[in-house]
């Protein structure tokens, strides 16, 4: 991109000078909080010096801004980002282009105002070790993405021995994108209760200023005697309860636009680049060796209409840049699209194959079995208890039909496992990123000669990883010599290229 | 088919060391249950004893069979490119760590571990569930020698 980058002493570069204005601008809610207070305190001595202390305040942050922006420099060397920081106590730190994963560029609406960006090189270490800039112009944005984001590549295909060209040519291709419909589709189904917390926050205000109390029980009784019959009574509730609704569908609806609008996700030879946000506009890059699994998932009514979302898990540490969502709401054929340049594809259920009936077994011992002993338990104390039972029903249900979607299969080298009833998840994982193969026993799985086969893979989370659960204790060994049959398969393959 | 490996036990040093580690979390039982004997006997409730009497035999077992029996579930093996280790003795488990997939390697040794002749050898993956594998109560030339084994065989694949 630019010569004087690869010499020995890199160009060592400040950050925007917008910056300034938009910590001051950040600040300036803190800074200007305490002015009633300090008008309330001298209320004699008048406004005028209020303002002027407020000023003063302000230009003391200007200057500690100042001071903090002309002490930040960053730069691009051979081999690493080094960003240096601090007024007092200096920082430098340095951030290997190898252990760079993902160049992420944010714009919030601040950022806008002043046509700046910030810039966070995320690396696999703790989050610590991350680096932010924040916050640098537009061109200088995408100039340090295109510059890292090529040497990062270069780093990781060097030792991945794949080809290089790769990373040499860095033509875009559009992969998925969300037209304005369809993210107002996605969210319908994103429906959200949060905002009822912050009515009822703000009615506790309400209540307040009107010496209204919500809680007073004469008042419901006169607004249900005023509403002369019972009937109508329970329709306002029902009115109530429907409003309530639509409220929660509107709220899903507006946060979805703000996150998903212009959802967009661009295959760019080695890495994804999806860009969302109305307000926020957000960019990531994903690089295609760092995947360690594709999932899909979908819930029962999008399943019904044939939606799905597909998720990837990379190395990154924070849990919300672990697995991006690469297409949040999308048909099959477009998550087929998204998936061919990781080289995985989905595959029909039926391909696959369901693990014991014994599954059955448990499930019901554990979904059923032990809430029916506590309900039996407590209905020695309050018999009422005993119509906990019918809720007993469909866990049976759900129990029953477990196994038939719990599947797993080896197909072509790439080990696929399904699981759930109601919200389906479809794992697809390349054996070469299995760190260790685990095949548990418990007591009552000794007793029906099962095993669970769980498959570690970086960046999984705590609990809910690759998982086959119940399978013959034969095909679970059977199982864990298919994937690394299939692993060494795939390094030879790889040191062989 | 069952594992396709054949385990290897521990050394007898670790059941001492199992043994003296169940000592402490004993100790406290008996303890406990000698202090709600003294409150009983203070209080003059007919057979202060009993609480103190039912601990011995739970604390005996607790020292003497249960670390014997849980020795006995561990086992190891090195195959030709994965490390077996499986422990457990309620829940069995089984870990099979390929060893291309090992990211680095510890020996550790503790005093009690010093004094009985056994070490552990701890093995680090990028995983996150079975993140990090340990395998206790083996030599510390095993130790060693399993430890440069691996390294040999850590290839510089990405992940």
């Amino acid at each position: 991109m630019s010569a004087n980058e690869t010499a020995d002493a890199p160009t060592v570069r400040r950050l925007h000078p917008g910056t300034i204005g938009i910590t001051l601008l950040r600040q300036a809610p803190s800074t200007l909080l305490g002015l009633p207070a300090i008008l309330a305190l001298m209320s004699d001595t008048g406004l005028l010096i209020a303002i002027a202390i407020a000023a003063v305040g302000m230009a003391v942050a200007g200057i500690f801004a100042w001071l903090n922006w002309s002490r930040f420099t960053y730069a691009i060397g051979a081999d690493s980002v080094v960003i240096e920081s601090g007024v007092f106590s200096r920082n430098r730190r340095v951030i290997p282009f190898a252990r760079v994963q993902d160049v992420d560029i944010e714009r919030k609406p601040l950022h806008r105002l002043f046509g700046l960006a910030k810039v966070t090189l995320e690396t696999g270490g703790s989050g610590d070790d991350e680096g932010d800039l924040d916050s640098v112009g537009i061109e200088e944005a995408q100039r340090l993405r295109a510059v890292v984001r090529a040497r990062a590549t270069g780093a990781i295909m060097q030792s991945a021995a794949q080809p290089a060209e790769a990373a040499a040519s860095p033509r875009s291709r559009v992969l998925y994108a969300m037209s304005l419909s369809r993210v107002l589709g996605w969210g319908l189904f994103n429906f959200s209760l949060i905002w009822l917390a912050v009515i009822f926050g703000a009615l506790q205000y309400v209540e307040d200023w009107t010496s209204i109390d919500l809680y007073d029980r004469d008042l419901w009784e006169m607004l249900r005697d005023r509403s002369a019959r019972y009937v109508v009574a329970s329709a306002a509730w029902v009115a109530l309860a429907a409003a309530l609704g639509l409220l929660g569908v509107a709220a899903g609806l507006i946060r979805t636009l703000l996150r998903d609008y212009g959802f967009t996700v661009a295959d760019e030879g080695g890495r994804y680049r999806r860009t969302r946000g109305l307000l926020t506009h957000s960019e990531a890059v994903i690089a295609l060796p760092r995947v360690q699994l594709a999932r899909i998932d979908t819930g029962w009514p999008r399943r019904r209409l044939g939606w799905m979302r597909l998720r990837v898990q990379t190395l990154a540490t924070d849990d919300k840049a672990r697995m991006p969502e690469i297409a949040p709401f999308a048909r099959g054929g477009e998550v087929d699209t998204l998936l061919a340049p990781l080289a995985l594809e989905r595959v029909h259920p039926a391909l696959l194959e369901r693990v014991s009936s014994g599954h059955v077994v448990r499930a019901i011992l554990r979904q059923v079995g032990v809430p029916a002993a506590a309900i039996v338990i407590a209905a020695l104390f309050a018999p009422a208890a005993l119509l906990l039972g019918l809720l007993l029903i469909p866990a049976l249900a759900l129990a029953l039909l477990r196994r038939r979607y719990h599947r797993f299969a080896l197909i072509d080298g790439i080990l696929h496992v399904q699981r759930g009833v109601l919200t389906r998840q479809t794992w697809i994982v390349p054996p070469r990123n299995v760190q260790a193969v685990t095949i548990r026993r418990g007591p009552v799985q000794r007793l029906l000669g099962l095993s669970t086969v769980v498959a570690d893979t970086a960046g999984a989370p705590m609990l809910g990883g690759v998982m086959v659960q119940d399978v013959a204790h034969d095909r679970a060994w059977a199982l864990a010599a298919a994937l690394r049959e299939a692993r060494l398969a795939a390094s030879a393959a790889r040191s062989g290229a | 088919m069952h594992p396709p490996v054949t385990l290897t036990s521990l050394e007898p040093g670790q059941r001492r060391v199992m043994q003296l580690a169940a000592l402490l979390p004993a100790l406290a039982l008996l303890a406990v249950s000698a202090g709600i004997g003294a409150a009983l006997f203070a209080k003059d409730v007919p057979l202060p004893w009993l609480p103190a009497a039912l601990a011995v035999p739970a604390v005996l077992f607790l020292v003497l069979v249960m670390p014997v029996r849980a020795y006995r579930a561990w086992g190891w093996a090195l195959a030709e490119d994965e490390l077996h280790v499986a422990h457990g003795l309620w829940s069995r488990v089984h870990t099979v760590v390929p060893l291309s997939r090992v990211q680095h390697l510890d020996v550790a040794q503790g005093p009690v571990e010093r004094a009985n002749g056994v070490a552990r050898l701890i093995v680090h993956t990028a995983g996150t569930a079975h993140a990090t594998v340990t395998l206790p109560g083996i030599s510390r030339d095993t130790a060693e020698q399993l430890r440069d084994v691996i390294r040999a065989q850590i290839r510089s694949e990405p992940w």
